[in-house]
């Protein structure tokens, strides 16, 4: 407000003289602030952060899941842009909208793209290798891993192209969002710490998460300002160790559960058998309920770590003088997750958009900002030139929404 | 939670201007209160709006300014639903500029006079290019289908030699996995023989390589690069060579037709479509070997085989007789019209069962799977002119022939 706004050599004033002309200039030079009603700069308003839930999802789903069939998928995107629009104008902050202004052609041509660029040379290259090398050839087994390691390393890409890609266009208050920095390095980084997983046991995974949240979120922008990250790793550590504990635990306890029921009833020692042992039918399914009851309660142990992990990067997200604070439970994100991967797989696809906001829902309403944020100290923030959407995302699916 | 009109809120000196006036009607309708931010700064200005005839006029209050948004230009944040509550407007020609109205009413008001800004509006203007031109694409699709112009034909004839003949070379190595090639010096010397007399007479670009595998399939195949497959049960089942130089001319025609090549093209650009449609990784083109053993052609295809087959055989001088005879022996029903093999019984009572199953082989695999209309081919057979012929090989070397694969193996002889 005392300063003049970056934009203001283009648009002298929205009061002004528009692009026709042909309404009576009303450009008032003597009064440079009208945002009479807002909080004046630097004093700072806290701004409640809401759910406004959309009304007639279901309708938008099922008429997203028929025309893509009918379009041969490619509606897909704008359907996508549909929901997102929703899902934007849901949360409400200080009772206003976020606006979402990427469109569906974005998206497309952003998927074509990584289509032609990516997908579709690494297809053909990897049909060539089994062409000129033969299909049992090591050759193959060298590419393939080639072929994984390039998609690994561009997933940190993807995920970070696809988070700066709708920030860009996420407004609020005509504010577009934004992200100020490398995707590639978040990518080397999410693929060097990557290859530590295995050798560190899993004990680097919170650092890791922490030290890539920390590029995902002080790297963000919304106008002129940044957001800040200030977690540290250590308070995930206690519950780590539990998870740690708790996942082994669950492997042995199902593993040896599998093995005792097995060995008792339904395995019979057949010398005839190449492998030696037959199971009978009904040993399968005991098997299969173990190994489901073991993925349940390891969905369980991983959803109270996950809990924590998010209330804890919520409440060391800061922007201006304000803070975030989460208040998601374990409980929640299974009921969340369970809830959708029913509704998902019982309308075969056709519900997906209702998931998605049914998660949006959960995460906005478990959310809220403290403190005071001085709205009039933010200008309008760069346009990055981003023209094309998310299509690496798109082609490696790591968008919730 | 619906949004009260009043817009004070936690976002403090807000000064609620209107909040307990309800919208006052003016010559020109009622006015809304609203929320307006110039985007040059997170705040917003409260502001009163109406809806005109051509545009929405926006009045700041103090001092008193006014804008007019003709509804030609207005965006909004999302399409108006029928039940829309509240509408967030940007103006084109303003790029970072917005106004928020909650007041009840005035959606549903501005999607009456700016219909394109409803939810219909917004789906069918973004889904109706996409119908039409699916639409367009499977009356093409249809249509190449229909008058059997398969773009696929062209991309194969574009194809390098080299690359033919390596993929051809992998369509024979996953047909020989597993199974022993015949290679026994007697009968593959009358085979090459075979061979030579009717690649010379194809006159095709090179001359084929015929490989016998150990397989009691009665089958022929032709694979990329000018080289084909015949099956011990082939052999077996033919009472004459002839038959099977009738066999082999017939797949020397889809070679010079490069039907295998343009079936590899073909089975690739659908792969590639399929990933495309559904957002795929190019894990179905990942799986193409499995496909390229599996390649059965068009009824045209097979005529167009079938012709080269008559061809090749005027001009080796070998009677056309036993490549009718044999489609129509091996063929369930001779005189019947068909085209689908029903578990042929032919086979059944003769042949040994099957040896199990190789995974690359799924389903059914018979010759007429891949070659059906033997009647058609019996009519074409017989509208030939004569001519003279000697037999395909002497009567040694089809006893040579014969045992490619070894000494005539146990029972599954076939040989009646």
């Amino acid at each position: 407000m005392e300063q003049p706004a970056p934009g203001a050599e283009r648009w002298p004033s929205p009061w002004g003289k528009p692009a026709s002309g042909a309404w009576p200039p009303v450009h008032d030079e003597s009064s440079p602030t009208h945002q009479q009603s807002a909080s004046s700069a630097g004093a700072g308003t806290p701004l409640a952060l809401g759910w406004l839930q959309p009304m007639g999802i279901v309708g938008l789903s099922v008429f997203n899941y028929v025309m893509r069939i009918l379009t041969l998928g490619i509606y897909h995107f704008w359907g996508k842009t549909e929901v997102r629009q929703r899902i934007w104008a849901a949360v409400r902050l200080d009772g206003e909208p976020l606006v979402y202004t990427g469109t569906g052609r974005e998206l497309f041509l952003g998927f074509i793209v990584i289509f032609g660029a990516v997908l579709l040379p690494l297809a053909l290259i990897s049909f060539a290798a089994v062409v000129v090398f033969g299909p049992q050839s090591p050759m193959i087994a060298v590419f393939q891993t080639f072929v994984y390691v390039v998609f690994f390393l561009l997933y940190g890409v993807a995920t970070y192209r696809a988070q700066r890609y709708r920030l860009s266009r996420t407004r609020w208050r005509g504010i577009r969002g934004g992200m100020n920095g490398s995707s590639w390095r978040y990518g080397f980084v999410h693929f060097g710490t990557g290859l530590l997983i295995p050798l560190t046991l899993g004990w680097i995974i919170p650092w890791r998460s922490t030290r890539l949240q920390r590029t995902l979120i002080s790297d963000m922008r919304f106008g002129d300002k940044a957001f800040r990250f200030t977690a540290s790793a250590r308070p995930l550590y206690l519950r780590f160790l539990l998870l740690w504990v708790g996942t082994i635990a669950i492997l042995l306890i199902a593993g040896s559960a599998a093995k005792t029921i097995l060995m008792q009833q339904f395995l019979t020692f057949d010398t005839d058998h190449p492998r030696g042992y037959t199971i009978s039918p009904s040993g399968a399914v005991v098997i299969a309920a173990i190994a489901l009851a073991a993925y349940f309660a390891y969905a369980i142990v991983s959803a109270w770590y996950r809990a924590s992990q998010i209330n804890h990067f919520a409440a060391h997200t800061h922007f201006d003088d304000a803070t975030f604070r989460a208040n998601v439970s374990a409980g929640g994100l299974v009921w969340l997750t369970l809830g959708n991967l029913l509704l998902v797989l019982l309308s075969l696809g056709a519900l997906t958009a209702v998931a998605q906001v049914r998660s949006a829902r959960y995460y906005v309403s478990h959310l809220t900002l403290d403190g005071p944020v001085a709205l009039g100290a933010i200008a309008q923030g760069d346009d990055h030139g981003i023209t094309k959407g998310e299509g690496l995302a798109q082609a490696f699916d790591v968008d919730a929404f | 939670m619906s949004m009260p009109s009043e817009q004070s809120g936690p976002a403090g000196g807000n000064e609620t201007a209107r909040s307990d006036q309800p919208p006052s009607d003016s010559a020109f309708g009622p006015t809304f209160a609203g929320r307006y931010g110039d985007g040059q700064s997170a705040t917003t200005t409260d502001v009163e709006v109406r809806l005109t005839e051509t545009g929405i006029e926006i009045t700041r209050t103090a001092p008193r300014e006014i804008l007019f948004w003709p509804y030609g230009g207005l965006t909004t944040g999302a399409p108006l639903g029928p039940h829309a509550t509240d509408a967030l407007l940007a103006y084109r020609y303003v790029p970072d500029a917005t106004l928020f109205v909650t007041e009840g009413g005035f959606a549903r008001r501005l999607r009456e006079l700016a219909p394109h800004l409803t939810t219909s509006a917004a789906r069918w203007g973004h889904a109706r290019p996409w119908l039409w031109a699916a639409a367009a694409l499977l009356l093409a699709a249809a249509g190449i289908w229909a008058v059997d112009l398969s773009p696929a034909r062209g991309i194969a004839r574009l194809i390098p030699d080299g690359t033919r003949v390596a993929l051809g070379g992998r369509v024979v190595g996953s047909m020989t996995t597993g199974r022993k090639v015949c290679d026994v010096s007697d009968g593959r010397a009358a085979l090459d023989k075979l061979v030579v007399r009717l690649s010379d007479a194809a006159r095709g670009p090179k001359p084929f390589k015929v490989t016998v595998v150990d397989w009691n399939l009665v089958n022929a195949f032709a694979a990329p690069g000018e080289q084909i497959v015949l099956t011990r049960g082939l052999i077996e089942k033919s009472r004459s060579a002839d038959e099977v130089a009738g066999v082999l001319a017939h797949e020397m025609g889809h070679g010079i037709e490069m039907h295998p090549e343009a079936g590899i093209v073909r089975a690739l650009g659908l792969a590639a479509a399929t990933d495309l449609v559904f957002g795929g990784s190019g894990g179905a083109m990942g799986n193409i070997g499995v496909l390229l053993a599996q390649l059965s052609y068009t009824r045209s295809a097979e005529r167009e085989a079938d012709q080269h087959a008559i061809r090749i055989l005027r001009e080796a001088s070998i009677s056309p007789q036993g490549l009718a005879d044999f489609f129509a022996r091996v063929s369930p029903q001779p005189s019947g019209e068909k085209d689908r093999p029903q578990a042929s019984g032919d086979k059944a009572d003769r042949a040994p069962p099957r040896e199990p199953a190789k995974p690359r082989t799924g389903g059914s695999f018979d010759i007429l799977s891949t070659h059906p209309q033997s009647a058609e081919r019996a009519r074409l057979v017989a509208s030939q002119p004569r001519y003279p012929s000697t037999p395909a090989v002497s009567a040694s070397d089809w006893a040579a022939l014969r045992a490619i694969c070894g000494p005539a193996k146990r029972s599954d002889g076939g040989s009646p």
